[in-house]
């Protein structure tokens, strides 16, 4: 589960909503009594911790605290090799990212960016090089100390994100038959070409949806 | 060559072994036992089902005793929880957690616990909490339980998996996916019976044998290739060990000259 910094508009939140057994949107309002920004900005960090199972929706407006941790919903993966560092560590082993995609199971990518997202967090270090080269790692002791539930998860890349990159490339085909057009000098091939282009841009994205 | 995790029938009567254990009726035997020799993926069967189920894992130590271990299992659940002191309400404590969570517990090097009591608190508190334990060790383990009746009358018959070498079969095909390349029946067998199920040992011959085949261009190691490349690392071995023998016997205490 993500870590909330208490100092934050969540952590806010979160002290408010445990310090009763439900609250509402507009008693939070009422808390912060702020500007319509920060109005909006305590409405996204609610959406923001339902999301992460920090609170719950009870009913509209209505939020409370769920009794049970969150689990990492979707994210077995994630979970497989949160659990994999952790009984490295217990045993004092480190592990290269190779190692742990190789009984998590998983792809050396999601292995390098789940480790890269726990290093940031402070969950992971680095203890040494396998063979002068090759990283090893091993849980922090904070890691350690804590459930396997609350280490940090990454999220999915927004819709948003992968619409965009779609979109430029989009752009960007458009951009070459217009000024292939301009030129006078397009011809059929060009734009069949470019179709293929995009086409294959679209399944790549198709691609990355399923994957992840 | 590209290593995948390789489901051999060691890790398949594992999983099938926690099922039973897990799906069992109450008060029947619940306690499992693993057991092998080293370096035939024990740990590595062991890391791959910690990361996909809900269980729990704990390193024997030397020096463990009762109070010790009541306290690392408390820990092992709840890594934040206050450890009473009294070694009574450690039990209750840890009875506590178990009836709580009733996730298997696998404890490692298990050969320490034979000691100073430490089995026996594990066999009270799977008597009165139903939950699996697992134990892991090496293959003196099992005759040491032997010697304690009471504790083997309450092992599964199915859980005690002795972590065995793996069949010519099992090579062809860790083999194939990991290198790409396929092995002859006879070749397998050869390096079955040298390398006795031996992972490490296993590892570099599977890449001195990719990179021969990379060489020659072939895509099928023979049980001629095999059979020199066994032949090379005895030599090897043999001369490591007349190196050894070469090497000066000298023995120095330090300091003891200058006390004398």
């Amino acid at each position: 589960m993500k870590l909330i910094n208490p100092a934050s508009v969540q952590g806010k939140i979160l002290a408010a909503v445990e310090a009763s057994t439900e609250i509402s949107a507009k008693e939070l309002a009422e808390l912060f009594q702020q500007s319509k920004q920060d109005y909006q900005r305590m409405t996204r960090a609610l959406q923001d911790m339902v999301g992460h199972g920090h609170i719950a929706r009870i009913g509209r407006g209505l939020y409370t605290r769920p009794k049970t941790t969150a689990r990492l919903r979707n994210r077995k993966s994630q979970e497989r090799m949160a659990r994999y560092a952790h009984i490295r560590t217990i045993r004092n082993e480190p592990f290269a990212r190779s190692d742990m995609a190789f009984v998590c199971e998983c792809s050396d990518f999601w292995a390098k960016r789940y480790i890269n997202a726990l290093r940031k967090a402070g969950f992971l270090q680095k203890v040494g090089l396998r063979g002068g080269k090759v990283p090893l790692y091993l849980a922090t002791q904070m890691a350690v100390e804590m459930q396997i539930e609350e280490w940090p998860v990454i999220r999915k890349p927004k819709a948003f994100t992968r619409k965009e990159t779609l979109l430029l490339g989009l752009q960007d085909c458009a951009a070459r038959i217009f000024a292939a057009s301009r030129a006078e000098t397009i011809s059929l091939g060009d734009i069949a070409a470019l179709a293929q282009e995009l086409t294959e841009l679209a399944v790549r994205m198709n691609g990355k949806n399923n994957d992840e | 060559m590209k290593k995948r995790f390789f489901r051999s029938s060691n890790v398949n009567r594992l999983v099938g072994a926690m099922e039973i254990l897990q799906k069992r009726e109450p008060r029947t035997p619940g306690l499992g036992l693993i057991f092998g020799p080293a370096g035939r993926g024990k740990s590595e069967a062991v890391d791959w089902y910690y990361s996909g189920h809900d269980c729990y894992y704990l390193r024997g130590l030397d020096l463990y005793n009762p109070r010790w271990l009541l306290q690392d299992l408390i820990l092992m659940m709840e890594p934040r929880a206050e450890v009473r002191w009294s070694t009574a309400d450690r039990f209750h404590q840890a009875r506590q957690l178990l009836m709580k969570y009733r996730h298997p517990v696998f404890i490692d090097e298990a050969d320490y616990l034979l000691r100073k009591g430490c089995l026996d608190v594990l066999r009270d508190l799977h008597d009165l909490t139903d939950v699996p334990i697992i134990l892991i060790g090496m293959d003196t383990i099992c005759s040491a339980l032997l010697a304690r009746p009471q504790f083997w009358s309450r092992l599964l018959q199915t859980a005690i998996i002795e972590w065995q070498p793996l069949s010519a079969s099992e090579l062809c095909l860790v083999f194939r996916e990991w290198t790409g390349l396929s092995l002859v029946p006879g070749a397998a067998e050869i390096l079955c019976q040298v390398r006795e199920g031996d992972f490490r040992d296993l590892m570099s011959d599977f890449v001195e044998l990719e990179m021969a085949c990379a060489v020659n261009k072939i895509q099928e190691v023979s049980g001629q290739m095999v059979q020199s490349l066994m032949a090379k690392a005895a030599r090897k071995k043999e001369i490591a060990a007349g190196r050894l023998n070469m090497l000066p016997r000298q023995v120095r205490i330090l300091g003891r000259e200058a006390n004398v």
